[in-house]
């Protein structure tokens, strides 16, 4: 193998791949990066073996083949070496690539290609949708915090996606709040049936990690198409392929347990909101979080929290469209990822019970809602 | 350059600090008053009405007769059977000591409540004559009671001067004044000195607070023993003591004093029934849960026993109380005639506020079952709910039910 890139170009693609190398793996190679020249082309493969990223470039390949490097090594090398072409080479001793721009020569000790994992080939047959990468990434970004982070429950550690020709819908929840964003693509729909193979691929719950990786890789792709082998989700753009291990198990029908009817609605300026319930939590914050009470009547809405040995905070809010009374506490954490995530300049909070699920949303965006359970107060 | 002696004014707890004492005067009489205009100016007394029950406060028109709290019913009857006798909505006096606590907050976020109707607050010297006018104005305006101030360089003299401003008045010492305030007072003022130590001082000529100031150091430490110290400080009108916001309650119990002595086992059960009841709702109403059930019993012969046990895992159910409370009696009673029983929690807890889940919803958990209950009564009055062994367990008018809390 012996091929020659600039510096920029390499550099990048080897900060993205090494955010998918293990920090520890119970398998050595993978803290590595599968290297691959052919025909004017490199490809830069990482795994952590749940999922799989390869990402390719152009390059000037002067003799085709394949080695696998320490990723972090070879990423924090190539980041601080001079903006000039590089060339790497195999050398003689077993594994070794020569690393070399002018005035400078590493050799690098490698490991052996063949044991690395190779990723599964993309499913050609079966269905398949295409969609815009912003969209892809915006559904990700606007779930991902809402998943779990605990192991006890695996399924929840991922997000449920619905993916249809034009669509697609993503859903979260760690079992105390659920986030849901749905995109419709408005000019793709058409196309989507034209297209052929397109077809729906509904419930793949995929790691949430995962998604964050993929909606990286494939923000500035205009087209990115995803489908399913039953086992994998992969996704393929113009310049990466991407694959990652579904999480198997069946995903709870949070939004069936749902309130089908809200009784109290009350609209209110969202950054207020926010301000006014970041200072009020402060009090709770850096110890067990003292729940942040909320309450709803009389033209106003009183945010207020105590912590027993810090003191007591209490804001006043004007809301902006009243509803019926309601008094309520939340998590100040669970409650303000809400706010944050919401992008509007309004947020309708939805109620029906001090101890039932609460929603946001924004009333001129009807693709998202997040519905967060209540806390129940002690005392 | 500051020299030592300042910086010792300034590390002592309220240095540039006042202490206000703020009282209510005749607070269950002038409850009463408040809600029913037409007592106004008679004399009101509200109390127990058994024929154990002591007065628990009296308006100011029945003081000119010589009743005060704590006086047996039965001499307040005679010194005052004009009066009209009350037996106390404590439910309603706890609605309006909430009504002056928030007011009170206003003016401090240092506050110490001593009862329904008394507190400590900390203010700035500087600030704390206008505080304590304002405060009384706020008090008397949003509420309709009169509430008399005592304000001074520590709690010592606070209290003081708040029993001295009644009724319905203000009084300011300030730290120069201490000395000469204090000073013409009856020992029995100060704290620590009780009837029967006052009239052992008088009877050694010392009477007033100068008096008693005017004994040697040597004098304190023989007459006083180890707490000689104290009383010798409270007698030069020094008071270190902080104003303390209360801490949480680390038992809680209820008690029942028999007009008769109960005998019958079935009549035992129904009244741990009550009292297991009492308990339970009072623990939940504060967010509590306690570990230990103990329980209290005192024979016909005056003899006191008590039995109790820890449980794995704090309760706050009446029907988890009750149950430890009858194992309880079966150690403890062997068929006397009962005279007292009560029923104590301790090794409380606050269960923490809970996260509420999607997922897991609808599980048996006893707690819920109490919260409705709790709810029922709060809406429907204590008796819409009961259960089966405290039937008819409302406490008779002549028994005398106390409230136990330790902090």
């Amino acid at each position: 193998m012996r091929f020659r890139l600039a510096q920029p170009a390499l550099a990048r693609l080897l900060q993205v791949t090494s955010r998918i190398v293990p920090a520890r793996s119970p398998l050595p190679i993978t803290s590595g990066v599968l290297l691959r020249a052919e025909a004017g082309w490199l490809e830069v493969t990482a795994t952590d073996l749940e999922m799989s990223a390869t990402l390719g470039l152009p390059a000037t390949v002067e003799e085709g083949g394949e080695a696998v490097l320490p990723a972090r090594f070879l990423s924090d090398l190539v980041r601080r070496a001079p903006a000039t072409d590089l060339e790497l080479s195999t050398q003689e001793e077993a594994l070794a690539v020569r690393l070399a721009w002018p005035d400078a020569d590493f050799v690098i000790q490698g490991m052996s290609p063949d044991e690395f994992p190779r990723p599964a080939a993309f499913p050609e047959e079966g269905p398949a949708a295409t969609l815009r990468g912003r969209d892809l990434a915006r559904v990700v970004r606007r779930t991902f915090f809402a998943a779990s982070q605990d192991q006890a429950r695996p399924i929840l550690t991922g997000i449920l996606l619905e993916i249809a020709p034009g669509r697609i819908t993503a859903l979260a929840t760690d079992g105390f709040r659920i986030a849901r964003q749905e995109v419709v693509q408005e000019s793709s729909a058409e196309e989507g049936e034209q297209e052929e193979g397109a077809a729906a691929i509904g419930g793949l719950v995929v790691p949430a990690r995962s998604l964050d990786v993929l909606a990286g890789l494939g923000e500035a792709e205009d087209e990115i198409r995803l489908a399913s082998d039953g086992n994998r989700l992969h996704a393929r753009g113009n310049a990466f392929h991407f694959q990652a291990s579904l999480l198997q198990g069946r995903y709870p029908q949070v939004l069936e347990l749902l309130p089908s009817r809200f009784v109290a609605s009350w609209q209110l300026g969202r950054e207020e909101l926010l301000a006014a319930c970041e200072r009020v939590s402060l009090l709770g914050a850096g110890r067990e979080q003292a729940p942040l009470r909320l309450q709803f009547g009389d033209g106003r809405l009183v945010v207020a929290a105590d912590a027993p040995e810090l003191g007591r905070a209490r804001e006043e809010l004007p809301p902006l469209e009243e509803g019926e009374p309601m008094e309520i506490a939340f998590n100040p954490r669970f409650w303000m990822e809400g706010l944050k995530v919401l992008e509007g300049e309004r947020v309708q909070v939805e109620m029906s019970g001090p101890l039932s699920a609460a929603r946001l949303r924004d009333p001129e965006d009807g693709s998202f809602f997040y519905i967060v359970m209540p806390m129940r107060t002690a005392g | 350059m500051s020299g030592k002696g300042d910086e010792g004014e300034r590390a002592r707890p309220g240095g540039g600090r006042a202490v206000l004492h703020c009282d209510a005067d005749a607070f269950f009489a002038a409850v009463e008053v408040l809600d029913r205009p037409e007592l106004a100016g008679k004399p009101v007394i509200v109390g127990g009405l058994g024929p154990r029950g002591v007065v628990a406060t009296c308006s100011y028109e029945a003081r000119r007769f010589g009743v005060h709290s704590a006086m047996p019913m039965t001499t307040a009857r005679r010194l005052c059977p004009q009066a009209v006798f009350l037996p106390g909505r404590h439910e309603r006096y706890r609605q309006v000591s909430r009504q002056m606590f928030a007011v009170f907050e206003r003016f401090s976020p240092v506050i110490e409540p001593l009862s329904l109707d008394e507190a400590f607050l900390e203010a700035p010297a500087a600030e704390a004559e206008r505080l304590a006018v304002e405060l009384r104005a706020q008090v008397r305006r949003e509420i309709g009671l009169a509430v008399s101030v005592g304000v001074g360089p520590n709690k010592l003299v606070a209290k003081i001067a708040s029993d001295l401003a009644k009724p319905d008045g203000l009084r300011v010492v300030r730290p120069g004044e201490v000395a000469g305030f204090l000073a013409p007072l009856s020992v029995r003022r100060l704290w620590g000195i009780g009837p029967r130590t006052a009239e052992a001082l008088e009877q050694e000529g010392i009477r007033t607070v100068a008096d008693l100031r005017a004994r040697p150091e040597a004098w304190f430490r023989q007459r006083f023993g180890q707490r000689w110290e104290q009383v010798r400080r409270f007698a030069l009108g020094e008071d270190d003591r902080p104003v303390a916001p209360p801490r949480e309650a680390k038992s809680m119990g209820e008690e029942e004093t028999y007009p008769r002595d109960l005998e019958d086992r079935r009549q035992l059960l129904r009244r741990l029934a009550a009292l297991s009841q009492a308990v339970g709702a009072r623990l939940r109403a504060h967010g509590l849960a306690g570990r230990t059930v103990t329980l209290k019993l005192r024979t016909g012969d005056y003899r006191t026993r008590t039995r109790s046990r820890t449980l794995p895992q704090a309760v706050a159910g009446d029907d988890q109380i009750y149950r430890e409370a009858v194992l309880l009696l079966e150690r403890a009673w062997g068929g006397e005639p009962v005279r007292l029983l009560g029923v104590q929690l301790s090794g409380l807890e606050r269960p923490r506020s809970e996260q509420l889940s999607l997922l897991e919803r609808g599980e048996g958990r006893p707690e819920r079952l109490w919260r409705t209950v709790d709810e029922l009564r709060a809406r429907f009055g204590p008796r819409a709910v009961l259960w089966g062994a405290a039937e008819e367990s409302r406490p008779s008018r002549r028994m005398k039910r106390q409230r136990r809390e330790e902090g």
